[in-house]
């Protein structure tokens, strides 16, 4: 990692399957842990918006920030994972991330501590239901809709198989572990045009972000109570902002609690 | 004491029916008939004669086919006390009059109460007891199964409780066994409480599990009334021979409410609750399920999940999720592999984590 220039943000390009691209940086201190801060984009795609804006708490953490890029020509679907079980996968595409990055940094990347803004809050909390032992803890802000652990509904609203998605095993003891801040902005209450309409996701998850985090916060912890497994999720409005990303960072303690929640058990 | 005893002949017998309670008697052995001033026990059979047709009009037969009744009828049927919040309560009478055919499945008591909605109970005349040749009454108790005192094996157990008679505890029972049944899991599965009825049971046997028994089984007509030891019996019997059955889980269908004495006696019995792993609740509504899943909580059983009649309302089925802050599951969902593969591995769970700190202890 010598080579690697600290204080500065670098684009690394991989080719695969399909060509994945993510940004990175590196501290100008670091600390003895690896500390390591994964920020997932929404649906505008601003990998780079992420890392800028979360510099000064990786400096405070002496944290490295690694943020994917999925692309909408490769990844339209990349929030629920992909169109299919087989169809581009935003999750392997995220773990050929990790593994380059790995190579390249010399870091272990699980468990992780993770961040991810609407679609990205999507992403990242159903690839936490994926391979939960991989991550540590979470922040979702503003996701626009979740997937419920309800064994009930097919995935992506739920966990059962279907066609598209068949042999799917959920390992929720392991879930229910996974420390989560849900963040939601106290006036993203508007069906603004992003947030998915449809009857199926109004009718069992709510008309808006709000109701939909506090619903699956509820989900959540009654199956935790179910497997007798204590939950540690919370659930927390951003005073003034809507759902534009700029209005959660306009909010200033906004960064600090994201770092302080991920990192607090390695202070 | 003007006791007596007469033969009954095997074929008179042959022309009675004989009602789902008897099941475990052989029909074909030789009978007496014993009248005169005396007073039955539960589980006493009788022959008795149709007087008037009230409630019932049909009897469940071993066979459980729902026989219809008709005036003049002779018919072989259990004494026994009887708890149905929405039918009857009746007691066993201390005398061989006139009484009540208070149960479908073949129960004979004196009637105390019914429901405003429910008709007349039948009346019967009971003919006499059934005793064996050395005159000696037929009680459920002789067929019974062998007495256990502790259960050794220990798969998975799955209790399904409720807030009253019909909040659909059976159809849970039924439901889950299915599920399970489909992914190959061996299921055994069995009625504690209640009062004998072939429908409970038979639902069992065709949603696939194997063995299935009731508390007919080890020795009693219906547990209204009974004690602690009783309850325990059923438990350590029926319990210790689903165990020894092979089965991965064993599925308990707890009759009646929370509220009802033996029910709540039962979940106050140490013996049963160390031995169980997660309870289901089924209810009629959100503040059925609270005030149970509350009730469950306040004795430290495991309860894990919610169905139920309520489940039949999406909006009800939420307003239970937030109140009693666990899982809701529709009750035909339980027969499905994708819901009851998860019900499988939280006790999974449970059981694994109950062993260590019972080891750790």
């Amino acid at each position: 990692m010598n080579d690697i220039e600290p204080g500065k943000i670098h684009q690394r390009c991989i080719n695969g399957m399909s060509q994945m691209h993510y940004f990175v940086y590196l501290p100008q201190h670091r600390t003895e842990e690896n500390k390591i801060f994964y920020s997932i984009h929404g649906i505008s795609r601003n990998a780079e918006e992420h890392v800028e804006g979360f510099i000064a708490q990786a400096e405070k953490h002496g944290a490295i920030i690694l943020a994917p890029l999925f692309l909408k020509e490769d990844y339209p679907r990349y929030q629920q994972l992909g169109s299919s079980a087989n169809q581009q996968r935003a999750d392997m595409a995220f773990d050929h991330v990790l593994q380059d990055a790995h190579e390249w940094l010399g870091i272990s990347p699980a468990p992780m501590h993770m961040f991810g803004f609407s679609g990205g809050g999507q992403f990242l909390h159903r690839y936490a239901m994926f391979y939960p032992k991989r991550v540590a803890r979470m922040v979702l802000a503003a996701p626009g809709w979740y997937t419920f652990p309800d064994p009930e509904r097919k995935y992506p609203y739920g966990i059962k198989s279907t066609r598209e998605w068949p042999n799917l095993k959920f390992v929720l003891e392991n879930f229910l572990k996974i420390s989560t801040l849900i963040m939601v902005g106290e006036q993203d209450d508007l069906r603004d045009k992003e947030l998915n309409k449809t009857k199926e996701i109004d009718s069992f998850q709510g008309f808006n972000r709000i109701e939909r985090a506090e619903r699956w916060t509820t989900a959540v912890r009654a199956v935790g109570r179910s497997y007798d497994i204590p939950t540690n999720i919370r659930l927390e409005q951003v005073p003034n902002a809507s759902h534009a990303y700029e209005s959660y960072t306009a909010h200033p303690p906004f960064a600090e609690q994201i770092f302080d929640f991920l990192f607090e058990e390695l202070q | 004491m003007d006791l007596k005893l007469d033969p009954l002949p095997n074929q008179r017998l042959a022309q009675a029916k004989w009602a789902y309670t008897t099941r475990r008697i052989d029909p074909d052995q030789t009978f007496q008939l014993l009248t005169g001033t005396v007073s039955p026990l539960a589980g006493d059979l009788l022959l008795a004669r149709v007087e008037e047709l009230g409630q019932h009009r049909r009897l469940e037969l071993v066979s459980s086919r729902r026989a219809t009744l008709f005036e003049g009828d002779e018919i072989v049927i259990a004494y026994g006390n009887r708890y149905a919040p929405d039918q009857f309560e009746g007691i066993v009478p201390d005398h061989l009059g006139p009484c009540r055919l208070v149960a479908a499945g073949g129960v004979a008591a004196r009637l105390l109460n019914r429901h405003d909605r429910i008709k007349s109970a039948t009346r019967i005349t009971p003919l006499g007891l059934l005793t064996d040749e050395e005159g000696h009454r037929i009680n459920l108790s002789r067929a019974r199964l062998p007495k256990a005192d502790r259960i050794v094996a220990s798969p998975l157990v799955l209790v399904v409780a409720g807030t009253s008679m019909n909040a659909g505890k059976t159809s849970a029972c039924a439901n889950l066994v299915r599920g399970f049944v489909r992914q190959n899991i061996k299921v055994a599965a069995a009625k504690f409480t209640g009062t004998g009825a072939g429908a409970d049971y038979r639902a069992l046997v065709d949603a696939g599990a194997c063995p299935v028994f009731d508390f007919i089984d080890a020795g009693y007509v219906s547990t209204y009334r009974v004690n602690r030891e009783t309850l325990l019996d059923i438990v350590m019997t029926l319990g210790h021979e689903m165990a020894e059955s092979g089965a991965d889980i064993i599925i308990v269908e707890v009759a009646d409410g929370l509220l009802q004495r033996e029910t709540a006696r039962l979940f106050a019995t140490l013996e049963f609750t160390d031995w169980i792993d997660g309870v289901i609740f089924a209810a009629n509504d959100a503040l059925g399920a609270q005030a149970g899943i509350s009730w469950l909580n306040a004795r430290q059983l495991p309860v894990f999940a919610i169905t139920g009649v309520l489940t039949s309302s999406p909006l009800a089925k939420r307003e239970a999720e937030e109140v009693c802050g666990l899982p809701v599951y529709h009750t035909n969902a339980l027969a499905r592999p994708s819901v009851s593969s998860y019900i499988y591995s939280c006790l999974q769970y449970r059981h694994q984590q109950r062993t260590a700190s019972e080891v750790v202890r």
